[in-house]
């Protein structure tokens, strides 16, 4: 009898958490706490469960998190995709065929040009949560970045020489622990291979200082030891994990990628350069990218912010 | 990120019901399976996975009527199943601990932080009868024909589950 009692009354306490309960429910409640102190202990009075209820509105409104959902992606026509997928396989292809050798690729469009050397991919398998089998995701990891052409001002034959026209992040940022050097790199490759303009800037990069955007740190190079921005763990320490959609649809290309590295190594900015025509994937990689840890860029030994180049080519398994 | 882009192969009043329905529910369920299974990109992926069954349920049978209390069925079912999933694969308390620095995080609320502390001690059921109705505004009806149970069981669930949500939240009250 009194079980059930005690039992009604806790229906009842969840119909008074809901604001549900009628006036007789609300005063049979108070009369059974009233008369059963383990209920009053176990469920509490009436001001207790207002209390708690208003703690959990509280939470509700208090809540900042905006979800940003991009269900499916833009779809780009075929012709351009499929460009992109060719441009982009051939250029795995032909980097995998050369043993490693640098690979200037044409796939990027005029404004900018994607130096890429392919070294590993990985195969990420379906979200495990996800119980849908039989799709594979492979991530051709790229040591990449984006070279700005030269300054209308200055011709290619006059980059070798001049010590500062062009932007020097491209071999800021080619440069990794497992990798060549940039200039290594320009050595391995065979000249018919090589795109001139960009052996111009590459040959500028192998032989002058990084950086010379900052005059001032030109100074202080020789004496110290330079390192660029690398993630910690190695070019296989960013592993994107995009969402179930991106294996669905099969989403495939490529996103370059700068991440804004500052001084203790944290990630503070994640910028897609050149998207790889996915929302989902370009997000997956940023997000893989803040979350992984850098050792800096160091200048004359000290640490500094410093960017960080890479490009993550997405290529759907071959069980589709 | 209000719009959607889906395959334009025919399908495109699929598509149009999808986008509509992302554009209403993607912050209120996402926020809703974030609270069920505690991260933040999870919940993401089995949002998104929600809306990808009704595409694919309204690309078959565009006059199928999809409510919101589909979506959320769909949603409790999918972060129950993940949950029972990582209850055999968690092994790591760590985790654990990277969860709840990741909610602080996000979350500047301690209200809100502490509403998380004490749903992850809570058993699925509780916590998605709590969240439909307190948090996601549903009547204890309506959340009981979502969750496949009777009114009762939801107002008795809701009532266990608050004497958990009491101790973490007064625990916090009392220490300032």
């Amino acid at each position: 009898m009194m079980l059930d009692e005690c039992s009604r009354a806790e229906i009842t306490a969840g119909a008074l958490a809901l604001g549900e309960a009628s006036e007789a429910q609300r005063q049979a409640y108070r009369r059974h706490v009233a008369g059963c102190h383990e209920c009053l202990a176990r469920l509490g009075g009436e001001r207790d469960i207002e209390r708690t209820m208003a703690s959990i509105a509280r939470a509700r409104d208090d809540e900042s998190w905006q979800p940003e959902l991009r269900i499916v992606f833009r779809q780009p026509d075929w012709k351009r995709r499929g460009l992109t997928i060719g441009l982009a396989t051939a250029a795995a292809f032909a980097a995998v065929w050369l043993g490693g050798r640098a690979l200037l690729s044409t796939q990027a469009p005029a404004v900018t040009r994607v130096v890429a050397a392919v070294r590993t991919h990985v195969v990420l398998p379906l979200p495990k949560h996800n119980a849908v089998a039989g799709h594979d995701l492979i991530v051709l990891h790229h040591v990449a970045t984006l070279k700005r052409p030269p300054l209308p001002a200055a011709p290619p034959s006059a980059v070798a020489a001049a010590p500062a026209p062009v932007r020097h992040d491209v071999v800021a940022h080619v440069a990794h622990p497992r990798a060549h050097t940039a200039a290594a790199v320009v050595a391995m490759a065979a000249p018919s291979e090589r795109d001139e303009r960009s052996v111009a800037a590459l040959k500028t990069v192998g032989s002058a200082p990084p950086a010379p955007e900052h005059a001032e740190s030109l100074a202080l190079m020789g004496s110290g030891v330079n390192h660029d921005v690398v993630p910690l763990g190695g070019e296989n320490a960013i592993v994107p994990r995009p969402p179930a959609i991106a294996y669905y649809e099969n989403a495939e290309g490529t996103t370059v990628f700068d991440v804004s590295v500052d001084e203790r190594g944290v990630a503070v900015k994640c910028s897609v350069a050149k998207s790889s025509g996915f929302l989902v994937l370009d997000d997956a990689v940023c997000a893989a990218a803040m979350r992984a840890r850098y050792s800096p860029r160091t200048l004359n030994g000290r640490p500094v912010p410093g960017v960080y180049h890479d490009a993550l080519t997405f290529q759907a398994g071959d069980n589709r | 990120m209000d719009e959607v882009y889906l395959r334009a192969d025919g399908a495109d009043a699929a598509q149009a019901r999808v986008e509509a329905m992302v554009r209403e529910y993607q912050t209120k369920l996402a926020r809703y399976v974030r609270r069920m299974v505690g991260d933040a990109e999870v919940a993401l992926d089995l949002t998104q996975d929600v809306f990808l069954a009704a595409y694919r349920i309204l690309k078959a049978d565009p006059q199928r009527e999809l409510t919101a209390g589909w979506l959320y069925r769909a949603a409790t079912n999918g972060a129950i199943s993940f949950m029972r999933r990582r209850k055999i694969v968690r092994i790591l308390p760590l985790e654990r601990d990277l969860d709840r620095e990741q909610w602080r995080i996000d979350e500047r609320s301690a209200a809100s932080v502490d509403l998380q502390a004490a749903l992850r001690r809570l058993p699925a059921e509780q916590s998605a009868a709590v969240l439909l109705t307190s948090y996601a505004g549903y009547s204890s009806q309506e959340a009981a024909a979502i969750l496949g149970t009777t009114s009762d069981a939801i107002r008795q669930r809701v009532c266990r589950a608050m004497r958990m949500l009491r101790t973490v939240m007064t625990e916090r009250t009392t220490n300032g």
